[in-house]
């Protein structure tokens, strides 16, 4: 399974593991064992290089932190365009970016979003924000 | 550490350089620096090329191909690179290597052929300077990136639409008097409040170009410098800062945290502060990106930057004239280049040779050079007193 619309990374262990909690509805992120660090997106390595990180699931409610709507896109995403970007903030200070799904007219910084998995095709699949 | 000096500058014409390829672009910049300085190749001794991607100019390991073409071989050459940063990263470098005594004269040559590949390629090989696991994914542009910190900067402090346009309104005014300008004219509010969106609240009057062009300057120990002139430019103070990979991650979405640790270094360094600068060259590559600089480098008070232009602060006769070469909006940007061309700006408007765009008297200026969407920053002090 290929995370996003568009990447050419090698799929590591952290990324399938995101990868299949998505598939199973859920979002996951990491934690380290020593200094309490959330990462999301999950890292496998926490910086304090002290301890190992453990996986968390996420509350997947988020308020809506800023977002943009992109009218002329990167070549790979060109045929998409325009599409809204968002960065969400989660009940623990995390913030991620992703798409959201809503009419531009109806988004206000501070609304309620929810961050909820998206299979793309049978081998891809993403995450998107949308209104909760 | 001993002192050093700018002593020779040379700039390229910026624009869509159909005529000219990387080499012949770096050429154009560096002849006239060297003349500038009063020396020849064969006084240089190393020299720092800043080219942020290959990808644009499709030539594995430009700088040899730079070295080469300008007549720095035998001599060493090397490429620095720091996204949109890569400039001052280079004259870093090159500070660093003459100030330590290692050597007594190095050129930086800072050059960007952009425009070898279409604008949507352009924006693309930009967009995976965001990380390319998490974030490029999304089909985040650059723009899009800077539009989110201009959402979040109009929610939290009231900017205007409107006082972003102002910043490209003064920039291009500016700019229409720059011979070496990609895009030399005028631009009213009017039209530039209604310009096409590109990602919003961004039009295109709020998005740098996408230039060609090349910049050269000189540096040179005190010893050399006060040996071949008698108006040398010093160095006085440079900062740097970086900020996290993921824009999501940043502890402020409207602030840039390395470009302020920057500017501290830089102003603790020169032992100055911000209200003693009195011409800015600042990393416009989107007007909220010249309004975020205001309030990080403390020219204006955090959240104020929109009114500190509509105030017209940042105009000649300001509080802090900045861009007044037309900055990246109208002289254009290209990336490898910028860092560069500040500072060939700061050091004629220290010299008092800036004619029309002149600020009067000008002893102390400050550059500030953004590298990707923060994940580089160096802040220089230019002054003409040690």
């Amino acid at each position: 399974m290929e995370f996003g619309y568009v990447n050419w990374s090698t799929n590591t262990a952290v990324v399938d593991k995101w990868n299949q909690g998505l598939m199973e509805k859920k979002i996951l992120a990491t934690k380290c064992k020593n200094c309490g660090t959330v990462f999301l997106p999950p890292r496998g390595d926490c910086p304090c290089g002290k301890e190992d990180v453990e996986w968390i699931e996420m509350n997947p409610q988020a308020t809506l932190a800023t977002y943009t709507v992109i009218m002329f896109a990167p070549e790979s995403m060109s045929d998409k365009a325009p599409y809204v970007v968002a960065i969400g903030e989660f009940d623990n200070g995390v913030r991620l970016l992703a798409h959201l799904f809503a009419n531009p007219n109806d988004i206000k910084v501070g609304m309620n979003v929810k961050l909820v998995p998206q299979q793309l095709d049978k081998n891809r699949i993403t995450v998107k924000y949308v209104p909760d | 550490m001993r002192n050093v000096a700018v002593v020779g500058v040379g700039h390229g014409k910026f624009g869509k350089r159909n005529d000219a390829t990387l080499r012949e672009l770096a050429y154009e910049a560096t002849m006239p620096a060297l003349d500038d300085a009063g020396i020849t190749q064969e006084d240089v001794e190393a020299a720092v090329v800043t080219i942020a991607g290959e990808e644009f100019a499709g030539q594995g390991a430009p700088s040899a191909l730079v070295g080469d073409y300008t007549g720095v071989q035998p001599r060493p050459v090397f490429r620095v690179e720091s996204a949109c940063a890569s400039g001052t990263a280079g004259i870093k470098a090159a500070y660093g290597m003459v100030a330590s005594g290692l050597h007594d004269i190095v050129m930086v040559i800072g050059v960007e052929k952009m425009n070898a590949v279409s604008s949507v390629r352009a924006t693309e090989l930009m967009a995976r300077a965001g990380d390319t696991r998490w974030e490029y994914p999304f089909g985040v542009s650059f723009p899009g990136f800077y539009a989110l910190f201009a959402t979040r900067h109009m929610n939290e402090y009231g900017t205007t639409k409107e006082q972003l346009a102002m910043v490209g309104v003064k920039n291009h005014h500016y700019g229409a008097m720059n011979p070496v300008a990609h895009l030399p004219k005028e631009v009213s509010l009017e039209e530039a409040v209604n310009a096409m969106i590109i990602a919003w609240p961004l039009g295109l009057y709020d998005c740098c170009l996408i230039s060609d062009g090349g910049a050269t300057a000189v540096l040179m120990s005190e010893e050399k410098a006060l040996e071949y002139t008698d108006t040398p430019v010093w160095i006085t103070g440079i900062g740097s800062g970086s900020d996290t990979m993921l824009v999501a991650e940043r502890p402020s979405l409207t602030s840039l945290s390395g470009a302020k640790r920057a500017g501290r270094l830089a102003y603790k360094m020169a032992g100055i502060g911000p209200e003693d600068v009195d011409v800015a060259e600042v990393h416009d590559c989107f007007t909220i990106a010249e309004i975020m600089a205001y309030e990080d480098l403390g020219f204006c008070e955090t959240g104020k930057g929109g009114i500190f232009i509509e105030e017209e602060q940042t105009y000649i006769g300001g509080k802090t004239p900045v861009n007044v070469d037309g900055g990246l909006k109208s002289k254009g940007h290209p990336i490898g280049a910028t860092g560069v061309s500040q500072c060939v700006e700061l050091t004629k408007q220290l010299r008092g040779e800036c004619g029309k765009r002149q600020v009067d008297g000008a002893e102390i200026a400050l550059c500030h050079n953004v590298g990707q969407t923060g994940q580089f920053a160096n802040v220089i002090i230019y002054s003409r007193e040690k």
